[in-house]
């Protein structure tokens, strides 16, 4: 028999050694908004401020977690510690988050790094918990409008102007909008789209599923005066089973039985929006922070699009509002928390207005420019005066669009802005996706009727409050 | 007391003889065992413990003991999807389980082409259940552009809301769920088929028996067996459907017509974060299904004491 001696000490050795090196004592954070590998030119853009920051910071080593979002997964993800120290999510997310304990308070960090302050107080409430806590940082503003496709509507002579220039009239010679400014003007124009298009081509569509049809529908009925949660000696209650949700559903109803909202299907997500607006509807409800995707997704010409305010309504006009988050892992430490927020001021999303991040919110537009998307300016998240001025100057510089179209939607918002109901918002969002799906599949439904579904829908919500 | 010494020592004897001699048996099962433990067991006791508890997340925060299924119980979610599961039930037996039986019965008496056949029927069987949810939805798209609408449109009918109509949802998830399965469970019955003596029919030809008469009376009194196991497999199987109604209907149609309580407990567990609930849904499933089963158990033993072949 050979004697194995030498192979056996041999590959002990090289475990040995293998084992060996440098050890990399730095403090490891896991970037989860980094772009995934076929975005070849964010990709790159992340690597300069990855090296940018850990040139300044050597202690920290910045990891790329490409991290999508996903309600399904999130839970496995924080059980296992495997979610990145920060990432980004929904901002109808946060809630359910923090109730599960999925993603870690924040306050004191973001304090000692002087952000707290200058944070826009409306989207730092959307990620607090009762306590007053915060949970995550805004990456920047949303807020719900109308998107229309310019050339469906000049094309079928609803609105004026040459499609082939791009060139459209918006507003008359006083400057008042000829767009639909009331909910019955928007019902108006949808229904005339249906039926000047021989019903090829409809109004819009609304969203009635993954409880996006309860989302949408909120927005809606604070303009007819509803109050959807109410506080009642110091307790907060559902309070679904009004007069004005049932106007809001009766209005839903007659966008159905005017032929503005497609006759044959009635079942729509927040996704299918896209699909629509190329060429099957003339107008969608979306947030600002999408409507690149009717670019990108649906190849609607960039010169072919108006986002105007959400109607007003026979009690008021609302426009849905929150900020896009980033959060923290539950897992992550102080150390790695500190590290994610001065990353940040490196991508240009900190209120810190610095060299790198001046660079880096010029570097953000140059990309974009590179990639030839639709620039829109974005809903500030924070409130300091030297970042606000140098994101307008960038806003001036690089915005794609024809800001006539989009302007009065960024003049109104603060105006307009309404952030979601405080308590269990997706599980309302859920009940009341029932009743606007009956409402669409059921147009001529009485309102008592729809009383009766919300007097049902509303017992079932409040049982999570008592 | 010498005696019972020596018989531990035989016995201890004993016993380490038929370890060592039932070592590689035991070898082999062992990863078999470890992997079942760890995926099955240990998350079946770990539901059975929450559905008793209170959850953060999905993690244990006290017992609450029955709390979670009176919830549960007053929940009209969990009420809709208790009696839609019956509902799919009630069809998949009407639909998805007779269709096989026909189809075996048909490849068994079929001549030509026979290979084909059962390449053909079994083929959907080879499609990822998630892809043919999603190729249905296509075909049952309620717009005008939908291709069922469309053939409905070509031979002259009104067009039809399909899986948005609460009505039709549960069937048209069942078809779908047939398609898929049909072919596998077709071919059982197929071998079942060809085990049947051929000298039973040619007894009972020669009798004067007609087609009906040789199938109820040879036919199907000899495939009970497999009848029998394949029917508590479909109730099993059905009581689970869950992926069919989350692609095609969004995850419970309208009224929640398609919600079954295997997707109930994902949406509790998922959407809602309460692990509690969902854990104590698919309790109440295991039970339903646990009692269908010794139905079943109890069924097969009289008729078994009556003389049946089951």
């Amino acid at each position: 028999m050979k004697n194995k001696k030498p192979i056996f000490y041999s590959l002990v050795m090289m475990f040995l050694l293998s084992s060996c090196g440098p050890k990399d004592n730095r403090i490891s954070v896991a970037i989860g908004m980094w772009p995934e590998t076929q975005q070849t030119q964010d990709v790159a853009m992340f690597n300069v401020w990855k090296e940018r920051f850990e040139s300044d910071y050597p202690e920290y080593k910045i990891v790329a977690q490409p991290y999508q979002y996903d309600q399904t997964t999130v839970a496995a993800n924080a059980m296992s510690g495997t979610l990145p120290t920060i990432f980004q999510t929904y901002f109808t997310e946060p809630r359910m988050l923090i109730k599960n304990q999925y993603i870690r308070a924040v306050t004191d960090i973001v304090q000692e790094l002087d952000y707290y302050d200058d944070m826009e107080i409306s989207m730092r409430h959307t990620l607090e918990d009762d306590e007053g806590n915060l949970y995550g940082v805004p990456r920047d503003g949303y807020g719900f409008g109308v998107l229309m496709n310019l050339k469906t509507l000049n094309f079928y002579g609803l609105i004026e102007g040459d499609y082939t220039t791009h060139d459209y009239q918006l507003y008359d010679g006083e400057n008042n909008p000829l767009y639909p400014t009331t909910y019955q003007e928007l019902l108006e124009l949808g229904a005339s789209l249906s039926e000047v298009s021989g019903g090829s081509v409809n109004g819009t569509i609304f969203y009635s599923a993954n409880r996006q049809g309860g989302w949408l529908l909120s927005n809606l009925s604070w303009a007819f005066g509803a109050e959807l949660q109410v506080e009642e000696t110091g307790n907060w209650r559902g309070n679904l089973a009004t007069e004005e949700v049932v106007n809001t559903l009766l209005y839903l109803q007659d966008l159905k039985n005017s032929g503005a909202l497609p006759q044959d299907k009635n079942v729509f997500t927040y996704n299918d929006w896209y699909n629509y607006i190329g060429s099957r509807v003339g107008f969608v409800f979306a947030g600002n922070d999408v409507i690149q995707n009717a670019v990108t997704q649906a190849q609607v010409d960039r010169r072919d699009l108006a986002f105007i305010p959400m109607p007003e309504g026979p009690e008021g006009q609302y426009s849905l509002y929150g900020g896009t988050p980033f959060v923290f892992a539950r897992n992550a430490s102080d150390n790695q928390v500190r590290g994610a927020l001065k990353f940040l001021e490196y991508m240009g999303r900190s209120p810190k207005l610095t060299d790198n991040s001046r660079l880096a919110m010029t570097e953000g537009k140059e990309t974009s420019k590179a990639k030839n998307e639709p620039i829109l300016p974005s809903i500030r998240p924070w409130t300091n005066s030297d970042y606000n001025e140098f994101a307008d100057q960038l806003d001036d510089e690089y915005v794609n669009i024809n800001m006539e179209y989009f302007k009065d939607f960024y003049d109104t918002i603060d105006n307009l802005k309404h952030a979601e109901e405080p308590y269990f918002a997706q599980e309302m969002y859920d009940l009341l996706d029932q009743a606007v799906l009956e409402s669409l599949r059921n147009p001529y439904r009485s309102g008592e009727e729809i009383m009766n579904q919300l007097v049902t829908l509303n017992s079932q919500f409040n049982r999570l409050f008592d | 007391m010498q005696k019972p010494i020596v018989k531990t020592h035989d016995y201890l004897q004993k016993r380490r003889g038929l370890i060592r001699r039932n070592i590689s048996g035991w070898s082999v099962m062992l990863p078999g065992i470890i992997l079942f433990a760890f995926f099955v067991w240990i998350p079946l006791l770990s539901a059975l413990v929450m559905s008793f508890t209170e959850t953060i997340g999905f993690e244990i925060q006290g017992f609450v003991w029955f709390d979670n299924f009176v919830e549960i119980f007053n929940d009209v979610d969990f009420r809709k999807a208790f009696q839609n599961t019956f509902v799919y039930l009630g069809w998949s037996l009407l639909i998805g389980f007779i269709i096989p039986i026909i189809l075996g019965l048909l490849l068994s008496e079929t001549i030509h082409f026979k290979g084909l056949f059962r390449i053909g029927i079994y083929m959907p069987s080879a499609i990822a259940g998630l892809t043919i949810a999603i190729l249905f939805s296509f075909l049952f798209d309620p717009s005008s552009t939908g291709f069922l609408n469309n053939v409905l449109k070509w031979l002259g009918f009104a067009p039809l809301s399909w899986l948005e109509d609460p009505d039709l949802v549960i069937p048209l998830i069942v078809v779908t769920m047939t398609w898929r399965g049909a072919g596998a469970t077709a071919l059982i019955y197929l071998s079942a088929f060809q085990q049947i003596k051929t000298n039973y029919y040619e007894a009972a030809r020669i009798d004067g028996a007609n087609t009906w008469q040789r199938i109820f009376n040879i036919t199907l009194p000899s495939i009970l067996p497999s009848l029998s196991v394949l029917f508590v497999l479909q109730v099993i199987s059905v009581m689970q459907v869950f992926f069919e109604p989350l692609v095609m209907t969004n995850g419970g149609g309208a009224d929640r017509s398609s919600l079954s309580m295997l997707l109930l407990a994902y949406q509790y567990a998922f959407q809602d974060g309460r692990a509690d609930l969902s854990s104590a849904t698919t309790f109440v499933l295991f039970l339903i299904i646990l009692g269908l089963s010794l139905v079943y158990f109890a069924l097969v033993a009289a008729l078994k004491k009556r003389g049946y072949k089951v």
